[in-house]
């Protein structure tokens, strides 16, 4: 058994991955999860309205796609949210990446923001919400900003230590070569804070996805949050999992997709 | 890159460039609210503020005072946060020196984690009420996961060599665990206990907005129905200054267990 | 082309409550125009400070440094420093690279073509133009930043230890291209080493300096005899073995070894070690 522990030890970190030889245990643990749900919810053990099953909530998923709920249909409710996730974080990127990145270069600028960025950062994005309300009603406005709380400090935080990473040595010999600050900026610092900037975009992007469910829980008349809020008031457990479902597939698959796009620009950046 | 010397005031003209910016923006503040250029039904001066902080500190508002409120939302938070730890990082662990463990729950996990924490607070009221054990419930949750991950992961980066200098003195496989992958692992189990705190704060404040009895976040929730945006603004300020103090002290505590640590 | 002037030159850097650290102590010496000047010294003696300053990456704290009459202000191409850990940009291949300083100079894609393609010859670079340098092994590494350096044409090469990561073979094989490089377009060099061999093998004249603070112990003249002995014309297997290239190299070694020399004096004094006192 003792060497159990040195074969993983001796293997590189990988994440989430297991060897071949492993499978079945995944799938036991798979089928064990939808099994034992299976089985709890139909035990009579709970109430339907407390633990419905898969089935129910599958069932209830593809009636959300045909008949709305709350005022629209699931895909609507999916854009809606997806827009101001959108918007929300592009924002938060365009302000938040070259601040960043002026930040790490200039030191007065960092000096200038940091306090006032760190005393801020603190606040959990979703306690801007009563201000959101205030300031926007349920209007789009509200969301967004939620959503740039959460989604700006990675964005910065990330860009500023891109910008420190990029070895002292590389500006110096760009400057000894007479490039100008422009330049720098433009030909060395951003490829060499690009890896950090995507972590950040990344982070960011997580970070304002989750706010943005925050957000919707509260201040708005549509979007994927605002289904589940409905869903409980309404004692409507299979669409409040149904919804989660949803909420789930969605951030995943703006994981992925930024994840691509990091490998993307990696390859671009040096040619591997 | 290139350093002037003669420049000594650095050491002061940095901290000084900080504090101007602040002040700065103070200044820019009062005098928007003063010059009534911002609604001062929506946004809030200074004095406004002000008084807010009185009234929460003195007669209370929204079921407590400033004390009332902290500690309620304190407890939940250490709560949720404390089964996170006890729960997340042991697993962790488990997946990371199991193979097979980590194989089996593994699937699980993967499609459970996409989902924000902050989405199960529906679900959670509607399997244990508007009261504190589905608080708990969703902190525990958003807790969870970033200790989990974290602690897996510092298992599974101890460097191998000093594994093997431990087999090589004939230590055991609990032996090898204990005195070799926990602390070797401690860095990165802090890392994800403080993204836990953070997230257990962040996850409170969210639940108690949605709906509570008690704490900041509900004194968040009712001054914005009054609209009362000097108290919005003063129980933010205190959601701030919480969530710093809390990670703060963690930081102590991670700097106390580590004292091999140099940074 | 510029020659090297450092007049009178003290670097010192303040330690917030202990004493200062003096990097350079008054240090006076002149690279003439085209002079190939190797600084050997003991870690920490400053030289990298040296060439820093001349380089405009650095500024004195008293004293001046001049490059060709005119004060050093900021880098700039007409100095190009060679730097140990060769600085090329990862994200940019061998060709833009090296043409990244025409390019900052304005010009055209068109116009870089020609020296470009040059130097990628004259450094042997041919077939590796498109490759990203984590490609190229050490010593074309150093080729390219050697390439991206003299094709600007600078008054003055400044070079931090060139080639000190790379392996021995690599090594011998750069100093012979560097020498075969001199010839064929002279200019002032400015050459940090720790290697004694190579100093002097390389240079006309090796400065050596003495630790921290670092004060230049005695300079050696070396161009008299390579050219008396035609160390050029001869393999450089041949000339290290020579009884004139073994015995100044010994010299110097001698003179990096002996803790003694113009501070005996004091060190038999206060045999105590201090943290040095500033004169």
């Amino acid at each position: 058994m003792a060497h159990d522990l040195t074969l993983s030890a001796n293997t590189r970190p990988r994440r989430w991955s297991a060897p071949l030889a492993l499978w079945p245990y995944s799938l036991a643990g798979f089928v064990a999860l939808f099994a034992f749900w299976f089985a709890v919810a139909h035990s009579g053990l709970m109430p339907a309205r407390v633990l419905p099953g898969p089935d129910a909530v599958v069932a209830a998923f593809f009636r959300l796609i045909r008949e709305p709920f709350a005022g629209f249909t699931l895909q609507q409710h999916l854009l809606s949210s997806t827009i101001r996730f959108a918007f929300g974080f592009l924002i938060a990127a365009a302000v938040g990446v070259p601040l960043g990145l002026l930040m790490g270069r200039f030191r007065w600028v960092d000096d200038i923001v940091s306090l006032v960025f760190e005393a801020l950062r603190f606040v959990a994005p979703i306690a801007w919400v009563p201000f959101a309300a205030l300031w926007f009603g349920t209007g789009i406005g509200g969301p967004i900003l939620i959503i740039f709380s959460g989604a700006f400090p990675p964005c910065v935080i990330n860009a500023y230590r891109g910008a420190r990473l990029v070895e002292p040595r590389l500006i110096e010999a760009a400057q000894t070569l007479g490039a100008s600050q422009w330049r720098i900026i433009t030909e060395i610092l951003i490829p060499g804070a690009v890896p950090a900037i995507i972590a950040g975009l990344r982070i960011g992007a997580g970070l304002g996805w989750q706010s943005l469910i925050g957000a919707e829980l509260i201040v708005v008349s549509s979007g994927i949050g605002y289904v589940i809020v409905q869903g409980q008031s309404n004692l409507a457990t299979p669409i409040v999992m149904a919804g989660m479902v949803a909420i789930g597939i969605v951030g995943f698959v703006i994981d992925v997709l930024l994840r691509a796009f990091e490998h993307w620009v990696l390859r671009k950046r040096s040619g591997a | 890159m290139a350093e002037r010397p003669h420049t000594r005031g650095v050491g002061v003209r940095r901290p000084l460039l900080g504090i101007t910016s602040v002040v700065g923006l103070f200044l820019l503040w009062c005098l928007l609210t003063i010059t009534g250029v911002v609604d001062p039904a929506r946004f809030p001066g200074p004095s406004d503020v002000w008084h807010a902080a009185l009234q929460l500190s003195g007669p209370g508002y929204a079921g407590g005072t400033l004390f009332w409120q902290i500690w309620y939302s304190s407890r939940l938070v250490a709560l949720g946060f404390l089964f996170a730890a006890t729960t997340g990082v042991p697993l962790g662990v488990l997946m990371g020196v199991n193979p097979r463990a980590e194989a089996f729950i593994n699937p699980t996990f993967l499609l459970v984690r996409p989902i924000p924490p902050l989405a199960w607070i529906p679900l959670a009221i509607l399997w244990f009420g508007l009261g504190d054990i589905a608080k708990i419930f969703v902190i525990w949750f958003a807790a969870f996961v970033p200790a989990l991950i974290n602690s897996y992961t510092g298992v599974r980066t101890v460097d191998p060599t000093l594994i093997a200098a431990a087999r090589v003195h004939g230590a055991s496989r609990l032996q090898i665990l204990f005195e070799v992958m926990v602390p070797g692992a401690l860095p990165l189990v802090f890392t994800g206990l403080r993204l836990s705190l953070q997230a257990s704060w962040t996850t409170l404040v969210a639940a108690e907005l949605v709906g509570a009895f008690f704490g900041l976040g509900r004194v968040l929730i009712i001054a914005a129905q009054d609209i009362y945006p000097g108290m919005i603004a003063y129980a933010m300020a205190w959601v701030a200054v919480l969530g710093a103090a809390m990670t703060a002290a963690l930081a102590v505590v991670e700097k106390r267990s580590m004292p091999w640590r140099t940074t | 082309m510029s020659a090297i002037s450092f007049l009178d030159v003290v670097r010192s850097f303040d330690r917030v409550g202990d004493r200062p650290i003096v990097a350079l102590d008054r240090i006076s010496l002149t690279v003439a125009e085209r002079e190939f000047v190797a600084i050997v010294g003991p870690s920490g003696c400053g030289k990298t400070t040296l060439l820093r300053l001349a380089a405009g990456l650095d500024f004195p704290t008293t004293g001046r440094v001049l490059v060709g009459e005119r004060e050093v202000r900021a880098p700039g191409p007409d100095r190009a420093v060679v730097f140990q850990q060769f600085a090329l940009f990862p994200w940019k291949t061998v060709r833009e690279n090296i043409g990244f300083g025409l390019k900052c100079r304005g010009m055209s894609a068109r116009d870089r073509e020609v020296p470009v393609e040059h130097y990628i010859e004259v450094m042997g670079l041919g077939g590796h133009e498109d490759s990203y340098p984590h490609q190229l092994s050490g010593g074309m590494q150093q080729r390219v930043a050697i390439a991206r350096s003299y094709v600007l044409e600078p008054d003055v090469l400044l070079m931090d230890e060139p080639f000190g990561s790379l392996d021995a073979q690599t090594r011998i094989e750069m100093q012979e291209e560097l020498i075969r490089l001199a010839r064929f377009s002279p200019r002032t060099v400015l050459f940090i080493t720790h290697s004694v061999e190579e100093a002097v093998y390389l240079a006309d004249r090796v400065v050596v300096m003495s630790r921290r603070p670092g004060r230049i112990r005695e300079v050696v003249e070396v161009a008299g005899l390579r050219r008396d002995e035609a160390w050029q014309d001869r393999p450089i297997e041949e000339v290290l073995d020579r009884e004139s290239f073994i015995h100044l190299r010994s010299y110097i070694w001698k003179l990096l070894r002996d803790r003694q020399g113009d501070h005996g004096a004091i060190d038999q004094l206060e045999p105590k070690r201090t943290v040095s006192s500033v004169r």
